[in-house]
């Protein structure tokens, strides 16, 4: 691996100034330790899961939602933050590539970097994109994989891109012809 | 002349815009094009009002960015001048040559800004002005929100004149005019851009953290002079005490004595001039230094911040 590391780095959540804080849970509980010391669930005035239950049904006015799958609590995110005025906070709670995307959308309607707060507890396996064709692999475990979308070899970057919410995998021999090196389990 | 730091500029014409306010129209003394100006900006100027003496006066460039063949600039006199406005007003005639450093924004427009709201106090519309027409070009939702006496409205509004902007809303005096209003319910990826008088500012500064505005979405320029009381000031690795005056800055009595501190915008908003205090009690009057940083007491911004009692000891960087 090359040596260049750029990882994003999670603090645990503390509370922002803000008017309305709004956390983001993907999953039906908070894992511990993504709470800084002095905050509690309480501190939130709305809480929103992805319980990844198809049973579940809207909660209109209720301060806790569950949502049936990240598409959907996504899809509900979006309305809610065209109409949503300054002063809210969010705060999201996931793995590595769920915290993005949601750091993404907030972003596309004008959230900036102190009104969004990500923490993402298990970041062991990796979303790829792939410097070829573009695809995505997602749930890479080591850092050799093949690309999901053209097959290529690719070697993982230690770089993650903001941008492009995916870790970068290039050719595995790109530099060298021939030479593989040897596969490497990611670290959480 | 793009890459000069110190400009010889030409008066070459003065507009009246009334009994307090003169527009400046300043060309290269050497016929050369100007630097850039970007949105925001200002000039320093080196004034020698008196012999001997040199004050150093910033003011906002209200000419668009692209215009290279001048700058424009407005001039208010002020009430209680130290020497730099009424300079301008009463000494400065076409013709004359002047001496100012390159023009430089602290002020700039946010470039992932969704919304601008824009609030000007009086004179304050100056960096405003510079601002609009970047704002415009991005095609940004704006509004404008004056705040001026009964007598500056109509030369403001002759400013504003050839902006092309729907509906500046006007307010004759700040208690026609509340901030809570304006600022509540505005849409995410809203920034404020403020300039105006220090009550002014702190009070949007106020009603903005209170609403929840981020102070990464709170600009602010300033150009403040300071007045307050006198208080003497050693500085760490000169061996050197000096007294600062009650109608002079921290700033302007280093450079005085001769000690080089860096500077830009001379009115509390950029952070170009923070030092580090190493003791004494600093009454903060900077829109720069965050709330820990105040708290923390160990740095303050020499343009316009001073001594909570009679004596400071500070470091330059």
């Amino acid at each position: 691996m090359d040596a260049m590391i750029s990882r994003p780095r999670y603090d645990r959540l503390s509370l922002g100034l803000g008017r309305t804080h709004l956390l983001i849970i993907q999953g039906s509980e908070l894992p511990l330790g993504c709470l800084a010391s002095s905050v509690t669930l309480d501190d939130f005035d709305e809480i929103w899961k992805v319980v990844s239950c198809s049973s579940v049904l809207p909660e209109p006015g209720s301060a806790e939602k569950q949502f049936r799958s990240a598409n959907h609590l996504t899809i509900a995110l979006c309305h809610r933050l065209s109409s949503e005025t300054m002063g809210l906070r969010v705060y999201v709670v996931g793995e590595e590539s769920f915290v993005w995307d949601i750091n993404a959308q907030c972003r596309r309607f004008g959230l900036g970097n102190d009104e969004i707060h990500v923490f993402a507890p298990y970041h062991g396996a990796r979303r790829v994109r792939c410097a070829h064709c573009r695809a995505y692999t997602t749930n890479c475990q080591n850092t050799i994989v093949t690309c999901d979308g053209c097959g290529a070899t690719l070697l993982v970057r230690d770089h993650f891109s903001r941008f492009w919410n995916a870790y970068q995998g290039f050719q595995i021999d790109s530099e060298e012809p021939g030479v593989v090196p040897e596969s490497v389990a990611f670290r959480s | 002349m793009i890459f000069q730091s110190e400009l010889d500029l030409k008066v070459a014409r003065i507009d009246v815009l009334n009994e307090t306010l003169k527009r400046f129209h300043l060309v290269s003394a050497g016929g050369e094009f100007l630097p850039p100006a970007p949105p925001g900006s200002h000039l320093t100027f080196l004034l020698n009002p008196r012999d001997g003496e040199v004050i150093k006066n910033s003011y906002s460039v209200v000419s668009p960015t692209l215009i290279r063949d001048h700058y424009e600039i407005v001039v208010r006199k002020a009430a209680d001048s130290r020497g730099g406005s009424k300079f301008f007003h009463e000494d400065v005639k076409e013709g004359n040559l002047l001496k100012a450093k390159a023009p430089r924004s602290n002020f700039s427009v946010h470039s992932l800004a969704r919304k601008s709201i824009l609030i000007a106090g009086g004179i304050g519309i100056t960096p405003i002005i510079s601002l609009l027409d970047e704002i415009k070009r991005r095609r940004c939702k704006v509004e404008l929100h004056v705040i001026c006496g009964q007598s500056d409205r109509l030369a403001l509004e002759a400013l504003l004149a050839d902006e092309a902007l729907a509906g500046p809303n006007f307010y004759e005096g700040r208690n026609n005019c509340s901030i809570g209003k304006i600022l509540a319910g505005q849409p995410l990826g809203t920034h404020l851009y403020i300039c105006g008088p220090f009550n002014l500012m702190r009070h949007v500064q106020e009603v903005a953290h209170e609403l929840g505005y981020p102070s990464s979405n709170v600009h602010i320029e300033s150009f403040g002079a300071t007045i307050g009381n006198a208080f003497n000031v050693k500085v760490e690795g000169l061996n050197k005490e000096i007294s600062v005056g009650e109608s002079e800055s921290l700033l302007e009595t280093l450079e005085r004595e001769g000690i080089e501190a860096p500077f830009s915008c001379r009115g509390g908003a950029c952070g170009q001039c923070v030092v580090r205090v190493v003791e004494g009690e600093v009454d903060h009057r900077d829109f720069f230094l965050s709330d820990e940083q105040r708290a923390a007491g160990n740095c303050m911004t020499p343009c316009v911040s001073r001594a909570s009692g009679r004596a400071l000891t500070i470091a330059i960087k």
